[in-house]
């Protein structure tokens, strides 16, 4: 009998927030990257949970990056996860998403200097066709699916 | 200290409930251990030949190596709770819980388990039960999900 040596990955974990309105469009910013792959494409608000955050609490975490990222707002947040992906980027470590989702209320979008620009789309089924980064686009695809939306 | 993206392991479990709300635990194999906590969910972790591998697919696989190759079941597809958590080595894991309803087809768990039972589970006896990493997944389940 062979034994294969089992390797458990390694995940940098990245909280990605779906803001919703009554309009039913989601809020999407547009990415400023020195790699041409990434500039431009779309991006929810969020990040990643950082070694100093181990005992922060999941919504404290995706609270304060909608701030950075978007201004103060006010939303519902769900308190549940509604959606996962995982990414492998090209050599370099697999990345987890975690998708939570919000009900904007109101606010004024103030974006940060990570982002050029935000935009309401509609989440309907020309969604998948937008230049969503592709480990956004599966996110978002399974957002969907595993939440029995009718687009 | 200088901020900078945590690397965790990622754990999948499960919470599979028959019709009386009873979830499914098994006894830990970990004896020895010093926590009186004996009791585990199904599940496990992703390792790095399933990075590619849809959740759903890896929850059933945990699901029937752990419980048994012939149980029916219906999985809720969105996640219903997280917890993370740190080891003393430094080492991170975080724990994803899924929720599924049991329908049938015999319970035949793995060696590495000793017993199973079906046991109501509530805020009250989470900790009793279980290893604290894993109560406050559920805590938190009962907490994000009103219940």
């Amino acid at each position: 009998m062979t034994y294969h040596k089992i390797i458990q990955s390694r995940f940098n974990v990245s909280l990605k927030a779906i803001i919703r309105n009554q309009q039913n469009q989601l809020l999407v910013l547009k990415t400023i990257s020195a790699n041409p792959r990434f500039h431009d494409t779309l991006d929810l608000p969020g990040g990643s949970i950082n070694n100093d955050e181990i005992n922060t609490d999941f919504h404290k975490i995706i609270r304060r990056e909608i701030t950075e990222e978007c201004g103060s707002l006010k939303y519902r947040l769900r308190l549940d996860p509604v959606a996962l992906s995982k990414y492998r980027f090209n050599n370099e470590h697999e990345r987890l998403y975690i998708l939570f989702e919000a009900r904007f209320q109101s606010g004024k979008i103030k974006i940060s200097e990570e982002h050029s620009d935000y935009s309401w789309v509609p989440l309907d089924r020309k969604i998948f066709k937008l230049n969503f980064q592709p480990s956004l686009k599966q996110l978002i695809k399974n957002y969907v699916k595993w939440n029995n939306l009718k687009l | 200290m200088y901020q900078k993206p945590q690397q965790f392991m990622i754990s999948l479990k499960i919470l599979l409930k028959n019709k009386k709300n009873e979830c499914l635990i098994m006894e830990s194999p970990d004896f020895a251990s010093r926590f009186k906590q004996k009791y585990v969910l199904p599940g496990g972790q992703i390792n790095d030949n399933e990075v590619e591998m849809p959740f759903h697919q890896l929850v059933d696989r945990e699901i029937k190596e752990e419980a048994g190759a012939k149980i029916k079941y219906k999985l809720r597809q969105d996640p219903v709770a997280l917890n993370k958590y740190r080891f003393k080595d430094g080492r991170c894991i975080l724990y994803i819980l899924f929720e599924a309803k049991y329908l049938g087809g015999e319970i035949k768990i793995s060696e590495e388990h000793a017993s199973y039972k079906w046991q109501k589970i509530s805020l009250q006896n989470v900790k009793k039960i279980f290893h604290p990493k894993l109560a406050e997944l559920i805590k938190n389940y009962f907490s994000w999900n009103n219940l």
